[in-house]
């Protein structure tokens, strides 16, 4: 091989060398700007989508507590009793067996 | 290349040393940034990284048809953030004075109230306590006269633990406490105590990195561990009958002046608690009113005691299941005087109806029956049992050794723990066979001298109801996790007592008892209905001395003989000072009681 040939092969390997490295650097800056474009600026989206999430959860711990409340005796009952307008009154059992007036009327 | 003139060589050496001044204040700088100001730099990168635990709640408890008996509900606390407060009102653009007006009737405080809270150098002041979500909404409501938005009120998440079937089923739920659980409680008594594990939450957790405008940074460091609710409970709590059971006692402690009332329904093919009450009973929303402590413990499973004639079961059973005779074996031939002289040396039987009349100076130690009455005749051992014979039954206990008695007590769950699911269980207890003597074994065969707590009491019986099969009882059918994950608790055989036959032999005389029950005319309706019973007056011991005080405890224990095997009930009244018997008042709440139980469960007639 002529020494002008192997000066010839040693330059190109020299500057792609140089055009390599460069393109990566380029590369990698694109590579940033696209991601802190896309998603470097999302941040503020993501702490409300956080916060609405933690919202969204006490929510649902609230629904589920009224849920339970809905389940309950007084719940059913309180509304049912205004409905119909019943009282609450004691009762007197009368023993057929002892001996008072009344048993022995009867 | 050509050599390097003077003025070049010193313009390099200026540039080099420009640059080792620029090395030497950068290395000088990064020394003091890294060790001198280091602490200022991790706290302002800290600030940076926040950490932020997610709170969770409690798991609830719920009866058997789904329904809850305890909940958490999430609340707020509120706090008036003072920095806040006074920037709007020196901006004017709200005054002290409507704040007061307009956020008082919220929190349910007058305004001078709130303006005494107020009146501190805190920054951060708690003005409200676990407010509802309906009353923070109204707060996040408010506006100012000018329209504005009412400003420096935050608030904080937390929880109430709410109880919404009041005092139902209060000693066996328990309550819960202030404590350092993930939820801000832990349970103290009953179930909320025992199944404390299960019911707590795990508290989750979130972390990442912050910019300065304290916004998230999404390709930053990042971990999140969502929290975790506590597991829901489900009982066996019928609440239906829990709720007639419990004023039940209520009316037999009233009626009958006890101290106490004590009430266990169960079913006897599994074990599984429908009803477990107790009175005097406590309000679990607020249990720190209560000012006597005796009312939250579970005296169901708690308090041991001698359980009188409601014993006799067992001597009898174990006597049977021996074949060391049966119902037709005549025990006492000539019958007996009232009372029966038991010291192995001979003396007159008058010394038990007058001890002044013991001249010999040795201990004539005596059994008789409640009424000192004598019994002419020959008795067998069913007759023995139909009446509550305590002689008679000393003489079925006789037929066995003081081994083959003790054995089959032990079989049938005297002296130790039922391990039923809540807190507080203790055992009663029995002397072991080579420590007893002719009196043990005359007391124990009627339900005297050995103690037993009334859930001990049920699940003994349980063994007769059952076919001879003594059941565990249990408290809690399943366990569901957030996940859905579920655990299933099934019915446990906890021993073979007595074969079915032996069981079956019992049931026509305990039937007898019931009949001889039903005196009222009202209860007469009772009797289509298959349901054997062993009624039991046991004396208090004396706390401070040997023998027994004049204080009596009434219990009534029954069960459902038909083949549905619907119940077994056992009602105790402790100490009742209206009565000295248990038919005089036990009875009453017992059979009172049945009514409901029968139409509740639908159990069916029967006649075997």
């Amino acid at each position: 091989m002529e020494y002008a040939e192997i000066r010839q092969k040693k330059k190109n390997k020299a500057s792609l060398l140089t055009v390599v490295p460069l393109a990566l650097v380029a590369v990698f800056f694109t590579f940033q700007l696209f991601v802190l474009s896309n998603v470097g600026d999302k941040g503020q989206k993501i702490t409300a989508l956080k916060a609405e999430q933690s919202e969204l959860k006490i929510d649902n711990e609230i629904y589920k507590a009224k849920i339970m409340e809905l389940q309950t005796t007084n719940a059913v009952v309180t509304p049912l009793t205004e409905a119909i307008k019943v009282e609450k009154k004691s009762v007197n059992v009368i023993d057929l067996s002892s001996n008072n007036n009344v048993s022995a009327m009867k | 290349m050509p050599p390097l003139n003077k003025i070049q060589i010193r313009k390099i050496r200026f540039i080099i040393a420009l640059f080792a001044l620029f090395g030497l204040g950068m290395f000088i700088m990064l020394i003091k940034w890294a060790f001198i100001d280091n602490a200022k730099y991790l706290a302002i990168a800290n600030e940076r990284y926040k950490q932020i635990t997610i709170p969770s709640i409690r798991g609830s408890i719920l009866a058997d048809d789904g329904t809850p008996l305890a909940y958490s509900e999430p609340r707020f606390d509120a706090y008036v953030w003072t920095p806040e407060l006074e920037t709007y009102e020196k901006a004017g653009l709200q005054t002290r004075d409507e704040f007061l007006i307009k956020v008082a009737p919220i929190l349910g405080a007058s305004k001078d109230d709130l303006f005494k809270i107020l009146s501190t150098t805190q920054q951060w002041i708690k003005i409200g306590d676990k407010i509802t979500d309906d009353q923070r909404g109204q707060l996040l409501d408010l506006k100012t006269d000018k329209g504005g938005v009412l400003r420096g009120i935050q608030f904080q998440y937390t929880n109430k633990r709410i109880y919404p079937e009041g005092r139902l089923a209060s000693q066996v739920i328990g309550y819960v406490m202030p404590s350092d659980d993930p939820s801000g409680y832990k349970g103290a008594w009953g179930l909320e105590l025992y199944w404390n594990g299960s019911l707590k939450p795990q508290s989750g957790y979130m972390s990442g990195e912050y910019d300065s405008f304290g916004n998230y940074i999404a390709l930053g460091q990042d971990e999140t561990i969502q929290p975790k609710p506590g597991a829901t409970i489900y009982t066996t709590i019928n609440k239906e009958l829990q709720a007639s059971l419990e004023a039940s006692l209520k009316s037999g402690v009233d009626q009958f002046k006890a101290k106490s009332a004590t009430g266990i329904i169960m079913d006897p093919k599994t074990g599984k608690i429908m009803a477990m009450a107790n009175y005097p009973d406590f309000d679990p929303n607020n249990y720190s009113q209560e000012t006597d402590m005796s009312v939250f413990g579970n005296l169901a499973v708690s308090t041991p005691y001698e359980i009188g004639s409601v014993g006799k079961i067992f001597t009898y059973a174990a006597a049977l299941d021996q074949h060391k005779l049966t119902p037709d074996t005549v025990v006492l031939p000539n019958g007996h005087k009232g009372c029966e002289v038991i010291s192995p040396d001979p003396a007159d039987v008058s010394i038990c109806f007058n001890p002044s009349l013991n001249k010999t100076g040795k201990i004539v130690d005596c059994t008789c029956i409640a009424s000192r009455q004598p019994v002419s005749g020959p008795v067998t051992a069913a007759q023995a049992l139909s009446w509550s014979d305590n002689i008679g039954l000393r003489h079925i206990a006789m037929s066995m050794s003081y081994q083959e008695f003790y054995n089959y007590l032990i079989k049938f769950g005297v002296g130790s723990t039922t391990s039923i699911d809540t807190a507080g269980e203790s055992a009663g207890t029995i002397k072991t066979p080579d420590k007893w003597n002719y009196a043990d074994q005359s007391t124990y065969s009627y339900g005297q001298g050995y103690n037993i707590t009334p859930i001990e009491a049920v699940e003994g019986i349980d063994a007769v109801a059952n076919y001879g099969i003594r059941m565990q009882p249990y408290l809690v059918s399943k366990i569901v996790d957030t996940d859905g994950k579920t655990i299933s608790f099934n019915p446990k055989v906890e021993e073979n007592v007595i074969q079915p036959s032996t069981a079956e032999e019992i049931f026509p005389t305990m039937h007898d008892i019931y009949l001889s029950e039903l005196i009222e005319n009202r209860y007469k309706s009772l009797s289509k209905y298959y349901i054997v019973l062993k009624s039991g007056t046991g004396q208090v011991a004396n706390k401070d001395k040997a023998g027994y005080s004049n204080k009596v405890d009434t219990t009534f224990a029954g069960f459902d003989a038909s083949p549905d095997r619907k119940f077994i009930m056992l009602i105790k009244l402790e100490e009742p000072a209206v009565g000295e018997l248990s038919w005089q008042n036990v009875r009453i709440v017992w059979l009172d009681m049945l009514e409901q139980v029968i139409n509740i469960l639908k159990v069916q007639q029967y006649s075997p």
